[in-house]
């Protein structure tokens, strides 16, 4: 989800992706950037996103993007997300009650 | 780590074909490239020989079913085995047939199984690596492996002359005449899929074309999957509790087999010759299907002609497949539950398989409940069934989310 995400805010290469995840995590949060190319390419496999070569200003590097189907992919995870949060919230606060 | 060196080892073990190949380098080439200089390869990329397995896997297809598969018929034995001398105690004749025929057992696993694995290894050696000349290297030596191994096997256990339904020679020499012929039929259809990984456009028409061919395969082929597992574990792990053999035992002068089960036995040898055919055509286009989809093509060759040869050297479970399968797969898709399915299909299954059974070459006077060979039929047709499902399931979803995505 969070690479979709990513992605749903502008088209990026590999290595723009890995700094954009990491500048928006916190540090205790760390993400395996060893996954991150497995995980692209399982992405594409399924259809989410579509990697294309394009120039660059450092070179010629794959750039991918969100596709439709990705794009309702997210929305769904989104979704998911928003309810699993709320009955945790709703959960832990009712505890700490 | 430098970048160079990342590279490097990533390269050497990468598994993946070409032209897929040259594009993975090239995109990690390009992320190192931007790595600053403060910052190593690894903290950038993770470990390269780790990020190379990963993306190996990638490629891999659908070679983690059929090892799950390939698991089973291990876990059978070991049940055999428990089973056989468990019941050895109340009951001699079985007892007795179960070590008689160990070696039986274990050359049917070894050959069958044996070559299966080495020919997959072979074919994704050929695909991934694109290292044709080293496949057909290793593919010979392993192939002297592999019988050299089975034959001692046999030898070393089976029993002195008089005790066993086969003399050591006799295993030996079959031990070759199976395994040779099995291993090089499927190897060498590996290799020819290895040699066709090249870059190939056929347009977006054929490639529809070949997505038929490969889900057609994928519904043809399932079924015969099955039947490779129901003859290797009816024929050979409950060899010892199949009548015959148990009679054999007891008295070793056979009965003249009636001729209306030998007729029967011509008529699915006939069915399973052109199966044979058909199936072996069938995976040679969906081989070329999925080379066109840079995917490896080795698995499903394996799986589509090794299928196909089985179904033509063991023929004579045919007519029960064709009984059981179908309406066992169709009951498992649309079934909603796992449990219901396994509920369902294992009533199904007793019914027709003992319907089978009785029709081709056994008489049905037998209690159904103790019929052993009848279980086990249920038991693989479970297994089988529920993967089946799933299957059909995830073509089914693929098929749905191509067509919302057209939307």
């Amino acid at each position: 989800m969070l690479i979709l995400a990513a992605l749903d805010q502008k088209a990026m290469h590999g290595y723009a992706l890995a700094q954009a995840l990491r500048d928006q995590m916190p540090d205790t949060f760390k993400f395996g950037m060893g996954m991150l190319y497995p995980l692209l390419h399982n992405l594409e496999k399924k259809g989410f996103i579509t990697g294309t070569w394009r120039e660059v200003s450092s070179g010629k590097r794959r750039v991918y993007e969100l596709t439709t189907r990705g794009q309702k992919e997210l929305k769904a995870l989104k979704q998911d997300w928003a309810v699993f949060q709320k009955t945790i919230t709703r959960i832990v606060h009712a505890a700490a009650i | 780590m430098s970048p160079q060196e990342f590279l490097e080892l990533f390269t050497a073990k990468l598994r993946v074909g070409e032209p897929k190949r040259a594009e993975l380098i090239a995109e990690v080439q390009g992320h190192l490239d931007d790595v600053d200089e403060s910052e190593s390869a690894e903290d950038a990329l993770g470990k390269p020989d780790q990020l190379a397995t990963r993306l190996n896997r990638v490629h891999i297809g659908w070679l983690h079913t059929n090892f799950r598969l390939q698991l089973v018929p291990i876990v059978g034995i070991a049940f055999f085995l428990a089973l056989g001398f468990l019941l050895g105690k109340n009951a001699p004749n079985i007892g007795q047939s179960v070590q008689a025929s160990l070696s039986y057992m274990l050359g049917k696993f070894v050959a069958y199984f044996g070559c299966t694995a080495m020919a997959i290894w072979v074919g994704r050696t050929a695909t991934r690596m694109h290292r044709s000349g080293n496949a057909l290297t290793r593919f010979f030596v392993h192939l002297g492996i592999l019988v050299l191994i089975y034959s001692t096997t046999v030898a070393m256990l089976t029993p002195p002359a008089g005790g066993g339904p086969q003399s050591v020679g006799w295993d030996i020499l079959l031990s070759f005449l199976t395994a040779i012929p099995v291993t090089i039929g499927l190897s060498a259809v590996t290799l020819v899929a290895g040699i066709m990984e090249q870059p190939t456009d056929f347009g977006p028409t054929r490639f529809k074309l070949d997505r038929l061919y490969l889900n057609s395969f994928l519904l043809i082929g399932v079924p015969f999957l099955v039947f490779i597992f129901m003859e290797f574990f009816l024929e050979s792990v409950f060899w010892p509790f199949k009548r015959e053999m148990i009679d054999y035992v007891a008295n070793p002068i056979k009965d003249a087999m009636d001729p209306i089960l030998i007729q029967r036995h011509f008529i699915s040898f006939g069915v399973a010759a052109v199966t044979f055919v058909l199936l072996g055509l069938q995976t040679f286009r969906t081989a070329v299907a999925r080379q066109v989809r840079n995917e490896p093509s080795g698995i499903l060759v394996i799986l589509g002609v090794g299928m196909s040869v089985l179904v033509f050297i063991t023929h004579s479970f045919f007519l029960a497949l064709v009984l059981t399968l179908g309406p066992s797969i169709s009951l498992a898709y649309f079934l909603p539950r796992h449990w219901l399915r396994a509920v369902v299909l294992f009533c199904f299954s007793f019914v027709v398989t003992q319907f089978v059974i009785s029709w081709t070459w056994w008489d049905a006077t037998r209690s159904p409940l103790l019929d052993l060979y009848g279980w086990t039929g249920i038991f693989w047709l479970m297994v089988i069934g529920s993967l089946t499902g799933r299957w059909l399931r995830r073509i089914q979803k693929y098929f749905q989310a191509k067509t919302a995505s057209h939307v």
